[in-house]
């Protein structure tokens, strides 16, 4: 991992990160003090609706101590870098958030997150608070040949946020709140890319913890590259009815604001080409997972239920 | 030695936290090659917050003893290992007496449950590159010592080398569940670090048997 240089000695990196956030957003968010986890809330909890917890390892950009705001989640729970936050936190502050109607905790779905949060539905039920767990798992090249249920989860979780928040600010209930997330979620996918410096190919699906690359291909044109992940995308889409595709181009540290456009413009043009129309195209840096210059294509094909969900939403330093 | 008594848990529980602070580097470095690095940090920060917990606690029933141990390492540790190593010793602490000393049917029987709430949990069976590979041997060690009616040391000896010995044959084995999945055939030839841990944490407790037997 990156090592971080502008780092205060002997205190937690993380919890400042935290406090940095609150700094810019004073009026609208707050946190918990606890010792092993970062929290971030809204300062003031809406409407009686569905909560939407968000949680997950911490300090990868956005991802997702910045996920808390209008039309993103109420709280986020995050976990030391790389490494999931515990399931006491998740169930406390689900509990400090619920106002009857119940608990939307959503994350990607690696170990770690899958034990803890399962942990936390079972100490959430046993205090009589309705909660499910949507486990986002949108990284076509993290288990190959192996059911969508078995795949990590990459920025997917942004789409996942912003519907499951739609849908309980509508007054749905926590099982149709639920089951939008889940629909959404069957819909979308997830590509990483890397540049490999030593070797100048681009690489494919690289894992978290430097598992392999899944497929590596030769430095292109941005448009040749984006090609090539676009096929790999659509080759899982198939399935359902060429409607609207939406497009988010998330930056990697080492990406520039330029080449992370030039890569939007590019995927945009190419899912045309093939015949989508294309709806809300974004680019940011929502997830730094990875030390290299590379991004992750995601993408969500709705159909008519999941469009109503869908709009543009401002998360303070990034869009989704 | 047919009972184990408060004081002596909190011994080995203090004893297993320092084996494990101390091992912190070893365990990080199979963790970077087969997992995703943090087993051998977490694992760490955890026993080095239990170790605040047990110096400072003054509860003298096993089992509020055990199910605290279990909570302090769920809370601090997060991850895959907070919940693991926190449920090996939640799991099973109903089957503790709510007194000060518990003997080895009642012990081998609190292990026996924290390995089947793992395995609930985790949708994992032994076998899988996992913690269990050592746990299970462990736990299986212990049930049939205290079939036998032998001597606590002598079962903790028992499960200590049983352990061992799953930690060190987890080497052979393919990943197949959490991050190891994904280094499927370059995972062989290392143990799994949670397998590690365990094996530690039974040997620190055959270890503080040893002594409590030697002193007496």
């Amino acid at each position: 991992m990156k090592k971080l240089v502008y780092v205060n000695k002997g205190r937690d990196p993380l919890k400042e990160t935290v406090e940095g956030i609150l700094d810019s957003r004073p009026d609208s968010l707050t946190t918990v003090e606890n010792e092993y986890s970062h929290i971030c809330m809204k300062a003031e909890l809406p409407e009686n609706r569905v909560r939407v917890l968000v949680n997950g390892g911490g300090g990868r950009g956005p991802f997702f101590e910045g996920c808390v705001g209008d039309g993103l989640a109420d709280a986020a729970v995050s976990g030391d870098f790389n490494c999931a936050p515990n399931a006491y936190m998740i169930y406390q502050i689900a509990k400090q958030i619920d106002c009857g109607k119940g608990v939307l905790l959503v994350t990607n779905n690696f170990m770690g997150d899958y034990l803890n949060n399962d942990m936390a539905k079972e100490l959430l039920e046993a205090d009589g608070i309705p909660v499910e767990v949507c486990y986002v798992s949108d990284d076509i090249y993290s288990a190959r040949g192996e059911e969508k249920e078995a795949r990590g989860g990459l920025c997917g979780i942004g789409f996942i946020l912003k519907i499951s928040a739609a849908a309980a600010k509508s007054g749905s209930d926590l099982q149709e709140v639920y089951r939008i997330a889940e629909k959404a979620n069957s819909r979308i996918r997830s590509l990483a890319f890397c540049y490999n410096e030593d070797t100048g190919n681009i690489e494919l699906g690289n894992g978290f913890s430097g598992e392999a690359p899944a497929e590596i291909i030769e430095l292109a044109d941005a448009d040749k590259v984006t090609e090539k992940i676009v096929g790999v995308i659509l080759g899982e889409l198939e399935i359902y009815e060429k409607k609207k595709i939406h497009i988010m181009m998330n930056r990697m540290l080492y990406m520039s604001y330029a080449e992370g456009y030039i890569m939007l413009h590019a995927a945009k043009r190419e899912f045309e080409k093939r015949g989508y129309k294309t709806g809300i195209c974004t680019a940011g840096l929502y997830f730094d997972a990875f030390d290299y210059n590379g991004g992750i294509l995601s993408v969500l094909i709705t159909d008519d239920e999941l469009e109503q969900y869908v709009n543009p939403v401002n998360g303070f330093d990034f869009t989704i | 030695m047919d009972r184990i008594d408060i004081c002596l848990m909190k011994e080995m529980l203090l004893h297993a936290a320092d084996t494990i602070i101390e091992n912190e580097p070893y365990l990080t470095e199979i963790d970077t090659v087969i997992g995703d690095g943090d087993h051998g940090h977490g694992m760490k920060r955890g026993f080095s917050v239990l170790k605040k917990y047990l110096k400072e606690t003054e509860t003298s029933q096993i089992d509020s003893l055990c199910r605290e141990t279990g909570l302090e390492l769920l809370k601090s540790m997060g991850g895959a290992s907070g919940v693991i190593f926190g449920t090996m010793f939640i799991g099973g602490a109903g089957c503790l007496p709510h007194g000060t000393e518990a003997s080895l049917d009642q012990i081998a029987e609190y292990f026996v449950q924290g390995e089947q709430a793992i395995e609930r949990r985790g949708r994992t069976k032994p076998g899988q590159k996992t913690m269990l590979d050592a746990l299970m041997p462990a736990v299986s060690a212990l049930k049939i010592s205290a079939g036998n009616a032998e001597d606590m040391g002598t079962a903790f000896r028992k499960a200590a080398q049983a352990a061992w010995e799953g930690a060190q044959q987890s080497r052979i084995l393919k990943g197949s569940v959490g991050r190891s999945k994904n280094f499927k055939e370059a995972a062989i030839g290392l143990p799994d670090p949670g397998a590690v841990s365990v094996s530690l944490i039974f040997k620190a407790f055959s270890e503080t048997m040893e002594k409590e037997e030697a002193e007496k």
